[in-house]
């Protein structure tokens, strides 16, 4: 009898587009699911989003989708590639004194 | 007088004989299918394809493509498309964060801004339209005339298709866009396709990666044309007041 193997769900985290409302530039953090058959063919696919990384000049804030605040550290133990992103945005948020 | 008459007679006759022999070429012309074979394939920077055309066993045209590994078309298109958002973006954000501090000379700067643009407008003209994003490109046809020529455009199509039987359809296409919820919404819209295209059955394969910008793939089809329900749909769809009305149009643009 051949056997009956289960498809596999992979997890990676993942930081959405930037959004700019105003002077406030948000990044959501998802959580992307596949679903892989046996052979690594990609049956299926969805997005959670998970968190939101507020950048304001001034300041920088993260916010759980429940709406709770979390640490900005935790944000960034999710999905490292939103460093690079942080430090992007505060350079642009940096007032330039001339 | 008599051989007058043998003669045009022999004209006639000769003439024809070539008419039929005309309409028998145009007749096996329109009722031999056209073969068409396309391999592509792209793998990291390098694309690969060859096609080749072919009619009762005779090859008409064939050739093989290779582009250069250095240059990635679609991947550069989409990296420029993101840098120039950004570069607008940022300069917005850079602008309102200044915006605080520099209340006080913003003013005198807009006045600098407006005094270069019009300087720039009457140095440069059309030039400086050209950049700004927002501009209206003039279409070569009547935007209403062909939202009028739509159901006929489609119905051609549909008519098009007919005439094209797929011997050999493959297509596996990994691909991913700069964010990962644009990937996810492509991969809808092309199983979208695919299923609506009854192509399901067909060995296609999409794979979204949410790595980042890709293109990777192979596209093989084995196609069959016959002219005759080609020439069938062209001719039904000239006979389309919506659609003589959109090609007058374009032929006068």
């Amino acid at each position: 009898m051949q056997d009956i193997k289960l498809p596999v769900v992979e997890t990676e985290f993942r930081v959405a587009k930037e959004m700019i409302a105003g002077n406030k530039t948000i990044y959501t953090v998802i959580k992307v699911s596949i679903l892989k058959a046996e052979d690594g063919k990609i049956m299926g696919s969805w997005l959670t989003p998970l968190a939101m990384l507020f950048i304001e000049p001034g300041r920088q804030y993260a916010l759980s989708i429940t709406g709770e605040k979390m640490p900005l550290e935790m944000i960034l133990e999710l999905a490292p590639s939103l460093k690079a992103v942080v430090d992007k945005a505060r350079g642009i948020h940096r007032i330039k004194v001339t | 007088m008599l051989a007058w008459v043998e003669v045009s007679s022999i004209l006639l006759t000769a003439l024809s004989a070539l008419a039929a022999l005309i309409f028998v070429l145009l007749l096996v012309f329109l009722l031999i299918p056209f073969h068409l074979d396309l391999e592509f394939k792209k793998q990291g920077l390098t694309v690969r394809g060859r096609y080749r055309i072919s009619w009762l066993g005779i090859t008409l045209k064939k050739e093989a493509i290779e582009s250069s590994p250095a240059e990635d078309a679609f991947a550069s298109m989409l990296r420029e498309l993101q840098d120039s958002e950004s570069g607008r973006k940022g300069d917005a954000q850079a602008k309102t964060a200044q915006g605080v501090v520099e209340s006080e000379t913003r003013t005198d700067k807009m006045d600098e801004q407006k005094t270069k643009k019009n300087t720039q407008a009457e140095d440069a003209g059309d030039e400086d339209a050209e950049d700004k994003p927002g501009r209206d490109h003039a279409l070569p046809i009547n935007f209403g005339t062909l939202l009028d020529a739509f159901p006929a455009i489609i119905r051609v199509c549909k008519d098009l298709l007919k005439s094209l039987s797929f011997r050999k359809l493959s297509c596996h296409l990994c691909f991913g866009l700069d964010d990962p919820v644009d990937t996810a919404m492509m991969s809808g819209y092309l199983w979208a396709i695919v299923s609506a295209l009854g192509l399901f059955r067909a060995n296609v394969l999409i794979s979204p990666s949410f790595g980042g910008i890709m293109l990777e793939g192979d596209f093989v089809a084995e196609v069959r044309a016959r002219m005759l329900w080609a020439l069938v749909a062209l001719i039904n769809s000239l006979r389309e007041r919506k659609v003589r009305t959109l090609l007058r149009e374009a032929v006068r643009s």
